[in-house]
């Protein structure tokens, strides 16, 4: 289950309690005093419990070490080919990469770069 | 006023089967009350020591990631035989600043101390992986120093919470958990420091190596001072010397030797330094905003600031600084795409101050600060 998923849960869980909460005030008022004590725990249960999925999906989120997607950008300056692909190991900016498929010439490294994906990964660290 | 003893006899006939609850409700909230008092401060430090507790956790499992991944790249270019000895050893190391009382000549003691530092850390890792090129042992150092900083922020932490929770000070747990959201902030910047160190994938802070490089790619270069380099490049009329670490193995170089190797030989034929650095940009601001000022951007322990700055008194020469703006973890973590661009923006900034600076024909020193792996030029 993604994180993601986790937090929806969460935080239908507190919807739910909070309907007990004012359906337990409408009892309340009305005299009843047993059903209202009875939604009150029950809601109280519930927001306990969606406080500690919450919490359990907030230190999943972030990983120990993220793992980036690093591109390798190779540049032809004879022709102005691009050709961009994964990192490899033992790559370089200016490193020479062989010859050009279109024009035979010598092409190089030109950049090497990683994007952010989603917002979340640049999510401040949570204590 | 005196309240007649038959008033408050007809106050209880008033509650009638009231009264047990009320007597009962009272005893239940004057009871509560001296709970909290008593003991709402201890519940309170229970409940931060917890919180404090999982992100102590938190750094443990990042510190034995940062120890496994290390020794995972140091197995691949060695035999491996006692490599978690000497890796637990190195995590351990430790550097004794030199006294300030008397601040007259410390600056040289403490570039001494690091050379020596830089040295010693080198050499233990050619120990370790005596099979590893120069560039990967410029690497593999980097990667171990940033365990190192993981192992100390752990140790660090686990101290004062452990401290905090033998003594129940409640204010020393206090303190640590005000400060634990930038702690784990720079826990984060090293934890994503370790993958790029452990590939050669250049980082964040390499911004003003790559501005360098571009400018200086295809023209020949020259060692200036300890793995350091200068090319001299024709730009819009100025003959650019522009200075960078030697890439591509993760070296940060000596641009403060440098300009001041330069600034002996050209004399005041210079008319401008420009220097090109990452800087960290404050929350709210934009990844690979690009600023201009004045004065020397040279990061680190301050001596090649220091050095620079000394020279500026002497040969009058105006320094200037482009810079780039980024987070922390964007310092030390795979270079972000928008740093990318950001180089380019940089390079455009340079040629237009020097437009407004200096004229066709001047000498000028350009230099591009920052960790140069996985940059060449």
């Amino acid at each position: 289950m993604s994180a993601r998923a986790i937090l929806a849960a969460s935080f239908f869980t507190t919807l739910v309690a909070l309907a007990l909460f004012i359906v337990g005030i409408i009892y309340m008022v009305q005299g009843e005093e047993f059903t209202s004590t009875a939604l009150f725990l029950g809601a109280l249960a519930l927001t306990g419990i969606s406080w500690a999925v919450s919490r359990a999906a907030a230190a999943r989120e972030v990983p120990l070490v993220r793992v980036f997607e690093v591109s390798t950008e190779l540049i032809c300056p004879s022709c102005g080919f691009r050709e961009l692909r994964a990192f490899q190991k033992g790559d370089y900016i200016f490193k020479p990469a062989g010859k050009c498929p279109r024009c035979g010439k010598e092409r190089y490294i030109s950049s090497i770069f990683r994007e952010e994906k989603a917002p979340e990964a640049a999510r401040e660290e949570s204590l | 006023m005196i309240i007649p003893a038959s008033s408050l006899l007809g106050l209880f006939d008033l509650l009638g089967d009231k009264l047990p609850d009320l007597i009962a409700s009272a005893i239940f909230i004057f009871a509560s009350m001296a709970f909290f008092t008593i003991f709402g401060q201890r519940i309170q430090l229970w409940m931060i020591l917890r919180q404090v507790r999982t992100s102590v956790d938190k750094l443990k499992r990042m510190r034995d990631k940062g120890r496994s991944m290390a020794l995972e790249a140091l197995e691949e270019l060695s035999s491996g035989e006692g490599l978690a000895e000497k890796v637990d050893r190195f995590l351990e190391h430790f550097v004794i600043e030199p006294e300030s009382m008397d601040p007259a000549g410390v600056v040289w003691k403490l570039e001494r101390i690091l050379d020596v530092r830089k040295q010693k850390f080198l050499d233990e890792v050619r120990r370790m992986a005596p099979e590893a090129s120069e560039a990967e042992v410029r690497n593999l150092e980097g990667l171990l120093e940033a365990a190192l900083a993981l192992n100390t922020l752990y140790k660090l932490v686990r101290h004062y919470y452990l401290l905090g929770k033998r003594t129940a000070s409640f204010y020393i747990v206090v303190q640590l958990q005000m400060l634990m959201p930038l702690i784990m902030k720079n826990a984060r910047a090293y934890a994503d420091a370790l993958m790029a160190f452990r590939h050669g994938q250049p980082i964040g802070d390499g911004v003003g190596a790559l501005v360098a490089a571009k400018l200086m790619h295809g023209h020949p270069y020259e060692r200036l001072v300890e793995e350091t380099i200068v090319a001299r490049v024709e730009l819009d009329g100025r003959e650019a010397y522009v200075v960078k670490a030697e890439g591509p193995g993760a070296m940060v170089g000596k641009p403060g030797e440098a300009v001041k190797k330069l600034l002996e030989e050209l004399g005041d034929a210079v008319k401008a330094v420009v220097f090109v650095d990452a800087t960290t940009k404050l929350e709210g601001e934009r990844t690979g905003e690009v600023i201009d000022g004045v004065g020397v951007a040279i990061g680190g322990p301050g001596v090649e600031k220091f050095k620079v700055e000394e020279l500026s008194l002497k040969h009058k020469v105006p320094f200037y600084a482009v810079l780039v703006k980024e987070g922390l973890s964007d310092a030390i973590s795979p270079l972000r795409k928008e740093l990318v661009r950001a180089a380019d923006v940089a390079i455009e900034r340079i040629r237009s101050l020097l437009a407004e600076v200096t004229q066709e024909g001047d000498k000028v020193i350009i230099v591009g600060v920052g960790n140069t792996m996985g940059i060449g030029q």
